[in-house]
C-alpha cells in the first residue's frame, strides 16, 4: 500500500504554501515531516485530512494493484491540539464511535474495555469526562479511534512534544506497532524523535517535500546536515 | 506639543487606512483583488493619507449634525406640530443641554477613558502622558467646538434662534465638557474613582437623563433648562469655568496614574474584539453543575446508539443550556397570558368599547412573537461550541450531518411546539377573556398558524447553521450569507404585520412556505451538509 502525491498545490491570498508536492509514502514504515515555523506541514495534513481542499494536484492511494483517490474516510489525523467532544466519557465516545463503525461495516473485533486495555488507560480513567483529561490522555483517545477504524493513512501533528518521558515512551511504542499496518506520516520539530523513531525523513520547504537519504538519518552528521539544509532556505513566515 | 499631536494624527490616519483596506479585502469579489501587501505601500497611504485626515476631521460636525438632527431636533418639530407645550427653541435647548452637558458629561470623559491609542502611545511609544494628554484634549476640543458651531447654527437658525446664540450654545458645551474633563480627573485624585467605568451610577444618569430630557415634549408643565442656559449670565459663567478648567489641565502635573489606570493591559475595554468573544462564549457556558459527577450518576440510562446516543447525552448534560430558555419562554408566556386574560376581564367590566378583541387581528403578528419566542439560535450556539466545534474536525461526522441534523430537528420542533402550544393557549384565553368569540374556524386557523410557524423557526435555525455553519471558534458569525437569510426572513415577519391578511389565506400561506422550506431544507442538508458544515 502506498500514499501517492502528485503536484499538491496550495496557496493562500498570494502565498504559495505548497508547490506541486511530489512523495511516494509506504507501508510499514513512518515518516517523520520536517520544516520550519510556517513551512506549511498543517496545510499538507488538512489538504490530505479532506479539512483544505487543494488548488491543484491530487492524492492517490494504491493497494493490492488499485489505485483510487484518498478519501476522507482513508484518513485517521491525530492533531496537535486534541479536538475531542470534552462532554462525554472517554467511554462513552468510543462506545459512539463504535456504534457509527459498526453501522458501516467496520468490523469491530475488541470490546470497548479491550481497547481501552489496550492503550493503558485504567478503569477510572475511562469514566472520566474528556474535559478533565491530559493532553496525553486525550491522544492516546484519538489514537484509540484509529486502532477501532484502522485507516490506510495516519498523520500526527506534532505529537510526542507536550508528553512526559513515560507517556511518550508508550506512544513511541504504540506507533511502532501500528506501522505494520499503515501509512504514518507525523510532523516534527524535533530532530531528535524524528532521528529516533522515523524510518524516513522528508523536508518540507519552500512549498516543496524531499527526501532525506536514510543514510544521513542513521549518521552523526544527521542534525548538524539537516540544520544547514532548513537555514540554507530563507526563513518561511507562518501561514 | 505640536509634534506629539502629528503624531496622534499620523497612528490615527493609519489605522484607519488599515482599516479601510482590512474591510475592503472582506467584500466580495473587490476583496480578492485587494493583496494584503497593500499594508505595506507606503507611498499609497501617504497619498490617501490627507483624504483620510479630511474625512476624519468632516466626521465631527457631520456626526453633530446627525446627532442633533435625530436626537433633538426631530422630536422637537414631531411633538411641536402635535400640540406646541413649549418653545421649539428652549425644547431645543433642553434636550440638547441634558444630553450633551449633564449625561455626556458623565458618561465621557478623556482623560479617564480607555483608548487603544492611548495605550499606543503611552505605553508602547513611551510619550510622556502629559504631552500625551495635552494633545489629546486640546485636539479633541477644539475640533469638539469647531464641529459644533456649524452644527447647532443649522438646528437654532431653522427655529427662529439667533447666530449669536448658536455659537455662545457651541462655546458653552465645550467650555462645560472641558470642565467636566477636570472634575472627573479630580474626582479620581481623591477617591480613586474612575467615575466612566461606574456603569451602574453611568447607566442611571443616561436613565434618568433621557427621560428628563423628553419629559417636556410631553407635559407643558414640567420646565425646562432652556431660558437658563440661554441667559448670557449663565453663558458666560460656563465659559469662565471652562477656561479656568482648560488653565488646570495644562497645569496638572499627574496624569501618569490616569493614563496608567486607562491603559492596564488586561483591560477589556482595549480589546473589544476580545471582549465580544467572551461575551459569547459565556451566553454559551455550560454550567459546572451539569458536568458533575453526581449529575452524571444521576442521568438516566441511555439505551440508544450512535448519533442518538450522542445527542441523548448532549441535551442532558447541557439541560442549563438549552432547557432553561425553553422554561423561561414557557413561564413568561404563561404569566403573560394569565395577567393579559384578568386584565382583559377587569378592563372589559370597566370600559367594554376599548375592548374589541378579536382573533383574526391577531395573526400579522404571530410570525414577528414566535421569531422571539421560539428556540433556536441559542441551542445551536450551545452544539457549536459544545459539540459541534470539535466533532465537526473529524469526516464521518461531517459524513452523518443529514442524520444528526434529523435527530436535532425532531428534538427542537417539539420544544418550540410546547411553546406554540403555550402561545395559542394564552392568545385563546386572552380573547375569551376579552369578550371575543373563540369557538369559531379562526380559531382552529390561529392554532395552526402557530404551530406552523414555530415549525418554520426551528427548521430556520437548524437549516442556516447547517448549511451556512456560521460560526466561528470566537462564536463570531462570520457567514455574510447567514445574515443575508437571517435579515430576510426578519424582514418578511415586519412586512406581514404592515399587510395583514384574512386568516384563511395566511393560514394556508404559512404552511405552503413550511412545507417549501421543509423539501427545500431536507434536501439541502442531505446533498450538501457534509461539506458546509464545519468550522470556519
Amino acid at each position: 500500500m502506498q500514499l501517492v502525491l502528485d503536484k499538491i498545490a496550495k496557496r493562500f491570498n498570494e502565498k504559495q504554501v505548497l508547490q506541486d508536492v511530489e512523495h511516494r509514502f509506504e507501508k510499514g514504515k513512518i515518516y517523520g515531516l520536517l520544516g520550519r515555523n510556517g513551512a506549511g506541514k498543517t496545510t499538507l495534513f488538512n489538504c490530505l485530512s479532506g479539512e483544505l481542499k487543494v488548488d491543484g494536484g491530487q492524492a492517490l492511494l494504491e493497494a493490492d494493484g488499485a489505485t483510487h483517490e484518498l478519501r476522507e474516510q482513508d484518513v485517521g489525523y491525530v492533531y496537535s491540539l486534541p479536538i475531542l467532544p470534552e462532554f462525554l466519557t472517554g467511554y462513552e465516545f468510543v462506545k459512539f464511535f463504535i456504534d457509527i463503525n459498526r453501522r458501516q461495516n467496520v468490523s469491530i473485533d475488541r470490546t470497548i474495555d479491550q481497547y481501552f486495555d489496550m492503550m493503558s488507560m485504567a478503569e477510572e480513567e475511562r469514566h472520566r469526562l474528556i474535559k478533565g483529561y491530559s493532553h496525553g490522555m486525550k491522544n492516546k483517545l484519538q489514537m484509540l479511534l484509529f486502532l477501532i477504524t484502522k485507516p490506510p493513512v495516519i498523520l500526527l501533528d506534532e505529537p510526542l512534544t507536550s508528553f512526559d518521558v513515560i507517556v511518550a515512551l508508550e506512544m513511541k511504542k504504540l506507533l511502532r506497532e501500528m506501522k505494520h499496518n499503515h501509512i504514518l506520516i507525523f510532523s516534527t520539530h524535533i530532530l531528535q524523535l524524528a532521528s529516533d523513531l522515523c524510518d524516513e525523513l522528508v523536508i518540507l520547504n519552500r512549498g516543496r517535500l524531499s527526501s532525506v537519504s536514510p543514510e544521513l538519518l542513521r549518521s552523526p552528521e544527521f542534525e548538524q546536515s539537516i540544520v544547514e539544509l532548513l537555514k540554507d532556505e530563507s526563513h518561511a513566515e507562518d501561514t | 506639543m505640536l509634534r506629539i499631536l502629528s503624531t496622534l494624527l499620523a497612528i490615527r490616519t493609519s489605522s484607519a487606512i488599515n482599516l479601510f483596506f482590512y474591510y475592503l479585502q472582506k467584500l466580495p469579489l473587490v476583496g480578492k483583488a485587494i493583496k494584503s501587501t497593500v499594508y505595506a505601500r507606503t507611498d499609497l497611504k501617504r497619498s490617501v493619507s490627507a483624504l483620510v485626515f479630511a474625512v476624519l476631521l468632516l466626521w465631527s460636525p457631520v456626526s453633530k449634525l446627525l446627532y442633533l438632527y435625530v436626537l433633538v431636533y426631530l422630536p422637537v418639530t414631531a411633538v411641536n406640530e402635535m400640540s406646541p407645550a413649549h418653545e421649539p427653541l428652549q425644547l431645543f435647548i433642553h434636550i440638547f443641554a441634558i444630553i450633551s452637558f449633564l449625561v455626556a458629561g458623565v458618561s465621557s470623559a478623556n482623560v479617564l477613558e480607555p483608548k487603544r491609542e492611548k495605550y499606543v502611545a503611552v505605553r508602547l511609544m513611551r510619550m510622556s502622558p502629559q504631552l500625551y494628554m495635552h494633545a489629546a484634549l486640546s485636539y479633541r476640543y477644539i475640533v469638539f467646538l469647531v464641529g459644533y458651531i456649524p452644527a447647532l447654527l443649522v438646528f437654532v437658525l431653522l427655529l427662529e434662534g439667533t447666530v449669536l446664540q448658536a455659537v455662545m450654545l457651541a462655546v458653552s458645551v465645550a467650555a462645560w465638557r472641558v470642565l467636566c474633563e477636570y472634575i472627573h480627573l479630580k474626582l479620581f485624585e481623591k477617591t480613586g474613582i474612575v467615575l466612566v467605568k461606574q456603569l451602574a451610577a453611568v447607566w442611571l444618569v443616561i436613565g434618568a437623563g433621557y427621560i428628563a430630557a423628553y419629559l417636556p415634549l410631553f407635559l407643558e408643565k414640567f420646565p425646562t433648562v432652556g431660558p437658563a442656559l440661554m441667559h448670557w449670565g449663565v453663558q458666560l459663567l460656563i465659559a469662565a469655568l471652562g477656561a479656568w478648567a482648560a488653565v488646570q489641565l495644562a497645569r496638572y502635573r499627574h496624569f501618569r496614574e490616569a493614563v496608567d489606570v486607562a491603559t492596564k493591559r488586561d483591560d477589556p475595554y482595549l480589546n473589544v474584539r476580545g471582549m465580544v468573544a467572551d461575551a459569547q462564549k459565556t451566553s454559551v457556558q455550560a454550567k459546572e453543575s451539569d458536568y458533575s459527577e453526581e449529575a452524571l450518576r444521576q442521568e438516566p440510562v441511555n439505551n440508544r446508539e450512535g448519533y442518538a446516543y450522542l445527542n441523548e447525552i448532549f441535551f442532558t448534560r447541557h439541560r442549563s443550556l438549552v432547557s432553561r430558555p425553553f422554561r423561561k419562554r414557557l413561564a413568561i408566556i404563561a404569566a403573560a397570558g394569565i395577567g393579559g386574560s384578568i386584565a382583559m376581564f377587569v378592563m372589559g367590566r370597566i370600559q367594554p368599547e376599548f375592548l374589541q378583541l378579536e382573533l383574526k387581528m391577531l395573526f400579522s403578528f404571530l410570525p414577528i412573537a414566535l421569531s422571539f419566542l421560539t428556540v433556536g439560535e441559542t441551542t445551536c450556539k450551545a452544539m457549536f461550541y459544545h459539540c459541534d466545534i470539535s466533532l465537526t474536525r473529524y469526516s464521518f461526522y461531517r459524513s452523518a450531518a443529514y442524520e444528526h441534523f434529523l435527530i436535532r430537528l425532531r428534538k427542537m420542533i417539539g420544544q418550540n411546539l410546547w411553546i406554540a402550544g403555550a402561545l395559542g393557549g394564552a392568545l385563546t384565553l386572552a380573547t375569551f377573556a376579552a369578550g371575543g368569540n373563540i369557538l369559531q374556524w379562526d380559531a382552529v386557523l390561529l392554532w395552526l398558524s402557530i404551530a406552523a410557524i414555530a415549525v418554520f423557526f426551528t427548521l430556520h435555525h437548524l437549516f442556516l447553521y447547517y448549511i451556512f455553519q456560521p460560526y466561528s471558534t470566537d462564536l463570531n458569525v462570520k457567514n455574510p450569507l447567514y445574515f443575508v437569510v437571517a435579515m430576510a426572513v426578519s424582514a418578511a415577519c415586519g412586512f406581514a404585520v404592515f399587510f395583514p391578511i384574512p386568516p384563511a389565506v395566511f393560514t394556508s400561506v404559512v404552511i405552503a412556505i413550511v412545507i417549501v422550506y421543509f423539501a427545500v431544507a431536507i434536501a439541502a442538508v442531505r446533498n450538501y451538509a457534509h461539506k458546509t458544515f464545519r468550522v470556519k
